[in-house]
């Protein structure tokens, strides 16, 4: 029977962490069965604004059908109502109301699950904090699996999930401490759940050399890849590496790789290079002296595991229990807390090209131990039977 | 990738003896590296140093003013000066030797306020310091407590909203069957009324 994967956006120009992985998961997928998206016309995770015509489309082989969305989201009436369920005493109506806000808002998309539940074996809901998920969730529970994707960000306090956490019949995590944070969040234990995560996809060959000569790159550098946002740590980034150059007089340069929403400090030593093609991205992995992942909120970051996939050393932040959590599992990469924390380990890393190449190595075997297609084919599959598919 | 260098040789436009002393005091076994091991390292060395009397070994106090008749310690030689200048220089000094002693005179007092004015702000800087962490840790405290009163109030809304929840229905419940017993109660003189009736009837 066909599988269904439910996600709010889904696309080939779509990169966001949750869809690029509810894509490459069904796309693996396919090959054990016939596999389905259900999911939006949106494009734009802000608006959710209809970008795609409803109705039916292939995408790499995989049945996608898209569902229009009923209203856009107007920022300013979200952004009220989050203010006011985060900071103040509110009732589960108004958690609701920032649901609907929250969006993208397809009842067309709840409708279909509802009346088509017995046309599908399981249906896979990809980030939890979504209109789709919840009550998508909720109106096939018995046929539900959620890979919930889940931050410690504060929205995951609301009551809402806590009640939805306890819905599903499986959970697929990205992380440990993913999963232990639910349980804690929802004591959720006794539904079964899996740590799972997702691949990558590796090109062939990569080149540092084609980098630095199709960017005028010359010297050490330290790589960033991803939204150049506040969200993600890249002001204290900023701020750390000057204070580091300062400190330490070291040669080193900061490469960032993304589209920005924060504005970068000018200084000969930070360079953007804005959105690049995947090809370019791994070229720059392949010269840097190692990634930089100053992010607060992760589920499973991606770039880190791309960055292990290349035998590269890892710099992260240790706020975010996951980063952690992966660097000491791996024992691939160094983490900070401070800024004092930053420059020691960075300056550490930049003297001793052999601690570097030891991370890289054993976050290359961490990798090949849990990251690659066939290891995440066979968890799914695990899971599936173990759901009754 | 960049050539493999020693630590000691990375370029440094200002020197910063404390973070190289940081770095050579980090042991790392290349073999088995092990990634908690080296962060506990690191995150000793980053931590900011014990506070003057916190601990047995106090941080090395300024140094000593210098003694009475004795020229301080002459200032470092300018980096690799050209050959004349240095010529010409040690005419001056040659020139001037014998005002030395005048000269001495004249700044020692201005030296030893000049030491005096560091040593006091040294302190004081000390004394910030300690005083920061301190406040650190006590609004560390403040917002721990602060998060605890938050949750407890949290729940406290919550059950107050419940037991207004339960009162309410009970309270409709209540007035729900006081109406049921008025129409039961109506109900029943009807039916009295009715027995009447048919006894009479039935009797005729």
């Amino acid at each position: 029977m066909t599988l269904a994967f439910v996600v709010q956006r889904y696309g080939l120009d779509i990169s966001g962490g949750a869809e690029l992985h509810c894509r490459w998961v069904a796309e693996h997928m396919a090959k054990y069965g016939p596999v389905e998206v259900l999911t939006t016309c949106a494009h734009d995770y802000i608006t959710w604004a209809d970008h795609y015509p409803a109705g039916t489309e292939v995408i790499n082989g995989v049945l996608v059908r898209r569902f229009p969305v009923s209203k856009s989201r107007d920022i300013y009436a979200f952004s009220r109502l989050q203010a006011r369920v985060l900071q103040d005493e509110h009732r589960l109506e108004d958690e609701l109301a920032w649901l609907d806000e929250e969006g993208p808002t397809s009842p067309g998309l709840m409708a279909y699950i509802r009346d088509h539940e017995a046309d599908y074996a399981h249906f896979l809901f990809f980030s939890y904090r979504y209109y789709q998920s919840y009550w998508g969730v909720r109106s096939v529970p018995a046929k539900s699996i959620l890979v919930p994707t889940a931050e410690h960000d504060p929205v995951i306090h609301m009551r809402i999930f806590k009640d939805l956490f306890r819905r599903p019949k499986a959970f697929i995590y990205n992380s440990e401490e993913e999963r232990d944070m639910i349980q804690a969040l929802s004591g959720n234990r006794e539904i079964p759940g899996l740590v799972v995560g997702v691949g990558t996809e590796l090109p062939a060959a990569c080149s540092a050399e084609r980098f630095r000569r199709t960017h005028g790159l010359d010297g050490p550098y330290v790589l960033y890849l991803g939204r150049i946002d506040g969200n993600k740590g890249c002001a204290h980034l900023f701020d750390y590496f000057l204070q580091f150059k300062r400190d330490t007089g070291s040669p080193v340069k900061l490469v960032l790789i993304g589209s920005a929403v924060l504005p970068i400090p000018a200084h000969p030593d930070i360079r953007h290079l804005g959105f690049l093609p995947e090809q370019d991205k791994f070229d720059a992995l392949a010269g840097a002296e190692l990634l930089v992942m100053p992010s607060f909120y992760e589920s499973l970051s991606m770039v880190t595991l791309e960055a292990w996939a290349l035998g590269k050393a890892v710099l992260a932040n240790a706020h975010c229990e996951v980063l952690r959590g992966q660097c000491r599992r791996s024992n691939g990469g160094l983490y900070y807390r401070t800024y004092a924390e930053f420059r020691d380990a960075l300056d550490l890393l930049l003297a001793t090209p052999r601690l570097r190449a030891e991370l890289g190595r054993n976050g290359a075997a961490y990798f090949r131990g849990r990251y690659t297609w066939d290891i995440i084919e066979r968890k799914y599959l695990d899971v599936l039977a173990g759901a009754g598919a | 990738m960049t050539p493999e260098r020693p630590r000691a040789e990375m370029p440094m436009d200002k020197p910063e003896p404390a973070v190289k002393d940081i770095l050579d005091a980090i042991e790392v076994d290349y073999e088995h590296v092990d990634v908690a091991d080296l962060m506990a390292q690191i995150e000793k060395a980053a931590a900011p140093a014990p506070e003057p009397g916190a601990s047995a070994s106090p941080p090395a106090p300024p140094a000593p003013p210098a003694e009475h008749g004795r020229a301080p310690a002459p200032p470092a030689p300018a980096p690799a000066p050209a050959e004349g200048k240095v010529k010409l220089q040690d005419r001056a000094t040659r020139l001037l030797s014998p005002f030395f002693p005048i000269m001495r005179l004249i700044g020692l007092p201005l030296h030893q306020e000049i030491r005096a004015t560091q040593a006091s702000l040294h302190a004081t800087n000390v004394r910030i310091d300690r005083d920061v962490t301190a406040i650190d840790l006590r609004l560390d405290e403040a917002r721990r407590d602060l998060n605890k009163t938050h949750e407890y109030v949290k729940l406290l809304h919550n059950l107050s909203h419940n037991l207004i929840m339960v009162a309410t229905s009970q309270k409709i419940e209540i007035d729900m069957l006081k109406s049921k017993v008025r129409v039961l109660e109506k109900e029943l003189d009807y039916l009295q009324k009715r027995e009447r009736a048919l006894e009479e009837k039935a009797l005729r």
